[in-house]
């Protein structure tokens, strides 16, 4: 029984979702968005574009990834 | 230079084309073969998010302001990553209350409350109405330029309005709501459809948007990084790389107020909550709809910053999306840019349309008009007409009001700034709707108050400046406050200046509304059916939830003839007589026989109403026909609290069941140590046995054994016959102390004087074996505890340590000290010590230092066990180290009172 509490992760979906959310806002928020508006291109782009849209990608697969993972990761008593 | 009349055909024959979509999406529909209850439709139909003001509008902000257009876009990514705590949880309760507006939403979950739907409607009206006109703008704006190209654009106000294409668009749009907007007199059930062309139009849109960003990018320029590096060497430009300082409180003011609206418009409540099919299309949304955005939002600054570099101030930023390709003979892309731009601004303004009419006429006319007795409309046969009439009409004047408006004020500064405003409208219901689903405690006179507050602000501060500058105000208003007064500016409310004006109204309207609707909700209390509502909207995704017998709450009765006379007037037969035998058949109850409704089937009635008429009019009407009423308050109190209770008990059952579990591995553990104990016992008792049979066998079998001999195997005998009585004797304290059936006598008792009678008592071991004993014995008070008792103890270690020095050089030291109240003493010897891993197991019952095997065994094992066990029973702790020199030294405290 004990084993078999320990073995089940203890954060479903809602919660990693949460986690992503958390993640976004200190993305697309000051004060870090600060570090990120420089006057600077990279490769030619802006810093700020490439962290703006480049971040926007990665949470969207980090949400991909939350949300089209194996349901039983979910399998939570009721 | 395309010639108008292809557009006009094309555009025409666009619509026409929705009409086809729309048509063979109902057609599929009502033969049970949907072909909207997929996720990416639902997602494609969310996407009327992005309008007209996202396909023109984005590349305008964008020259103007760089990257702050994006904060309209990454507001519903953020708020989409909660969607298990917000809109799964809306899209679950609207389905399951049959919800079918935000106004709906709200009234519902403040105990169905009428003024609440009332005052939402207007709220939604009077904030989001303008932005339909927005749009209609943004179609004759645009095919104004299409024609037009490389003129100027001729004023709205100035075209015929026989000739007038927009008028055209408008008529079209209105009949395509009424159309497929009003197929059902449920307005909860799905406008499939509609949907369907919803989506096909975000497809359009985003296709035309891509087709010009990747034209621009990839044809006009050598990709991404050429535009941002010619861009760069424009000082004018590259301050659009990054945000100015001041930016930042706009910025996550537009986050946050992106985020609100996103939840809350109107249109997108339709889409995401009313018109959602599964609520399993939420999960892919997740992350399918931020995709979207993205790519939308991907080429809007390389064409800003194209058109920047092409037209300078030429053009307004605006119409770059069209500009751009028209300026270059691209004549086919512009048509699908305009198309494009169609296809945004007529999603949104049918969508907008069906919401709203819906709105007014559940939570606005209908309760209304039910209430003026004399139109007799609560006796009337039949009100299924006269209620999608009332819908018709509604979206017929929603959409020509926009067109109205349009001509009217057409280059307005007010309707120019309608996007921003509206969202901010909107925002207004956050506390309220997201308030509501999170906590029990909100109140009907809460959300009214943060409502009114709100918006007054909203009022205040955003709108009627917005007409002070477009001229219907005196301007004054807006520069130098009401009536001059310096602290009543409507950009600086207060003294808060130095914000972009929404800003302003944003931090000025959420602080009125979320502060009245905490405040008041936490001074004022529930009636019974805003408590029902209140754990039903907020529990809904427990499982354990009241969602699953909501019927409990009603304690009336009705009878069923004319509960279904009642729902066939406003559903009309078919619906009515099907919702009837359904709900008969899955409980096998024959519908004829069945006289009076019980409450589920009154419940059943009246969710079934609500879908058509709203939840506060629905309840009105129920209420009508039956006799008695939901339960007073104290007993939803008492429902709730026993469902709340069930909840406590399961969690103290299995709080108990682990108990058990714990308590059951305990017995085991003793179990098994009784049996070890039982073991070691008889073997322990063997030893000795054995050795007396032996020596008492050999006496008997060698009578002639010579003198000395038999004395010392009689020796033997007798010692070996003490160690017996001494280990049988220690089992049975052993068990006495362990069963708590040992007598206890305490009582004072001079320490110094109970230890000297120990040396006493043990002076002879010392003796025997040559050791000498060293004692320092303070003089103490006495302690009261059991003198025999700490007598075995004491006179058990000094044994023991007599035992394991070496005889003849053997030193032992007894010292007793004072500690607290109670005593501290220790036994030294100068013995071999003990191995650290014993230092805690020593005092286990039969452990035996050293090897059993080789070595003879010098005690019972028991004595240490039993010593420990009185000393704490007394209240005390003993325990072993090893001295500085090498040997054991064993130390117990004891307190001045036992129990201390």
């Amino acid at each position: 029984m004990s084993r078999r509490l320990r073995l089940t992760r203890p954060s479903g979906k809602p919660e990693r979702l949460t986690a992503a959310f958390l993640l976004g806002l200190v993305l697309f928020l000051p004060p870090l968005l600060n570090v990120a508006s420089r006057d600077v291109l990279f490769g030619g782009i802006p810093v700020l574009v490439l962290w703006l849209f480049g971040g926007w990608l990665v949470l969207i697969v980090i949400l991909a990834l939350v949300v089209e993972g194996k349901p039983d990761d979910d399998a939570r008593a009721p | 230079m395309i010639s108008g009349p292809l557009v006009v055909a094309v555009s025409i024959a666009y619509l026409l084309v929705l009409f086809a979509i729309a048509w063979i999406g109902d057609r599929r529909a009502a033969q049970g073969r949907s072909l909207i209850d997929n996720s990416t439709t639902y997602v494609l139909s969310m996407a009327v998010f992005c309008t007209s003001w996202t396909f023109y509008g984005s590349v305008g902000r964008a020259a103007q302001g760089g990257l702050a257009f994006l904060p309209i876009y990454l507001g519903p990514t953020l708020v989409v990553a909660l969607s298990g705590v917000i809109i799964g949880k809306m899209v679950h309760i609207g389905r399951s209350h049959r919800i079918t507006s935000i106004a709906d939403f709200i009234s519902a979950r403040y105990g169905k409350s009428t003024v609440l739907g009332g005052i939402v409607t207007i709220i939604a009206v009077t904030g989001i109405m303008p932005y339909i006109s927005l749009q209609l703008k943004a179609v004759s704006t645009t095919l104004t330029a299409l024609l037009d190209w490389p003129n100027a654009s001729s004023p709205i106000a100035d075209i015929p309005i026989l000739g007038d294409t927009v008028l055209l668009v408008a008529l079209f749009l209105a009949a395509f709501a009424i159309l497929f907007g009003t197929r059902h007199i449920d307005a909860s059930e799905h406008h499939q459809g509609m949907v369907l062309a919803i989506a096909f139009e975000s497809v359009v849109k985003l296709v035309a948007f891509l087709a010009v960003g990747g034209f621009v990018t990839y044809h006009l320029h050598d990709g991404f990084a050429d535009i941002f590096l010619k861009a760069a060497e424009n000082p004018d430009l590259r301050r659009l790389f990054t945000i100015q300082g001041s930016a930042y409180g706009d910025w996550v003011a537009l986050v946050v107020l992106s985020m609100l609206a996103f939840t809350c418009l109107p249109r997108q409540f339709q889409v995401t909550v009313v018109e959602n099919t599964d609520r399993r299309h939420v999960d892919r949304m997740v992350w399918l709809f931020p995709l979207y955005l993205l790519a939308i939002n991907i080429f809007v600054l390389p064409v800003a910053l194209a058109g920047r570099m092409a037209f300078g101030d030429q053009v307004s930023p605006d119409l770059y999306v069209l500009a751009l390709p028209l300026s270059q003979g691209a004549e086919a892309l512009a048509l699908l840019v305009f198309l494009g731009g169609l296809s945004a601004a007529a999603s949104m303004v049918i969508v907008e349309t069906i919401a709203l009419s819906t709105m007014v006429c559940n939570d606005l006319v209908m309760p209304l008009l039910l209430r003026l007795r004399w139109l007799g409309l609560a006796q009337s046969p039949d009100l299924s007409g006269l209620l999608l009439g009332i819908r018709r009409v509604t979206m017929a004047m929603v959409v020509l009001l926009g067109y109205a408006y349009v001509r009217l004020i057409g280059d307005s500064y007010a309707l120019v700034t309608i996007g921003l405003t509206s969202f901010a409208a909107a925002a207004q219901f956050a506390p309220a709707l997201i308030g509501g689903i999170l906590w029990k405690g909100a109140t009907e006179k809460g959300a009214l108050a943060g409502l009114l507050a709100g918006f007054t602000i909203w009022l205040y501060t955003l709108l009627l400046p917005n007409f002070a500058r477009s001229g219907w105000l005196p301007v004054e208003f807006a520069e130098q406050g009401l009536a001059g007064i310096d602290f009543l500016k409507p950009y600086a409310l207060f003294g808060l200046s130095g914000l972009e004006p929404v800003t302003h109204s944003l931090v000025w309207s959420m602080l009125a509304n979320l502060g009245a609707y905490v405040l008041v909700s936490l001074l004022t209390g529930h009636t019974a059916m805003e408590r029902i509502q209140a754990s039903l909207f907020v529990d809904a995704l427990r499982p354990t939830g009241p969602a699953h017998g909501r019927s409990r709450f009603w304690r009336g009765t009705a009878s069923v003839s004319e509960l279904r006379a009642l729902c066939v007037r406003f559903v009309g037969l078919d619906s009515a007589d099907r919702a009837f035998t359904h709900w008969a058949a899955r409980r096998g109850i024959d519908l004829d026989r069945l006289t009076e409704a019980d409450s589920e089937l009154v419940d059943m009635a009246e969710t079934l109403l609500a879908g058509a008429i709203g939840t506060a009019s629905a309840r009105v009407m129920v209420a009508s026909v039956s006799k008695g009423e939901v339960v007073g308050l104290d007993e939803v109190m008492e429902i709730l609290d026993e469902a709340s209770q069930v909840i406590a008990y399961s969690q103290r059952l299995e709080a108990a069941t682990a108990e058990l579990k714990a308590a059951n591995e305990r017995l085991k553990e003793l179990d098994r140590m009784k049996d070890d104990f039982i073991s070691t016992v008889t073997h322990e008792l063997r030893t000795p046995l054995t050795s007396i049979r032996s020596f008492s066998e050999i006496l008997f079998d060698n009578p002639a054994m010579d003198e000395t001999q038999r004395q010392e195997f009689l020796a033997i005998v007798i010692k070996e016959s003490e160690r017996l009585t001494r280990l049988i004797n220690q089992v049975l304290d052993m068990a006495k102390l362990e069963s708590g059936r040992m007598t206890w006598v305490i009582a004072p008792v001079s320490p110094r004087a109970l230890v000297e009678d120990c040396v006493a008592a043990t002076q002879a071991l010392f003796e025997d074996k040559n050791v000498v004993l060293e004692t320092d014995l303070a003089d103490l008070p006495d302690i009261a505890t059991d003198a025999d008792k700490v007598m075995q103890v004491v006179i058990n270690l000094l044994s023991n340590a007599v035992k394991f020095v070496e005889a003849d050089s053997g030193r032992v030291f007894l010292r007793l000290t004072r500690e607290g109240d109670g005593i501290r003493l220790s036994v030294d010897d100068n013995g071999p010590g003990l191995p650290p891993q014993a230092l805690e197991t020593v005092f286990d019952r039969f452990l035996q230092v050293g090897d059993t095997m080789t070595n003879k065994p010098k005690g019972t094992g028991l004595g240490l066990a039993i010593s420990k066990t009185i000393v704490e029973h007394l209240g005390g702790r003993i325990w072993a180290e090893n001295g500085a020199q090498g040997g054991a030294v064993f130390t117990f405290t004891l307190p001045g009172q036992p129990n201390s």
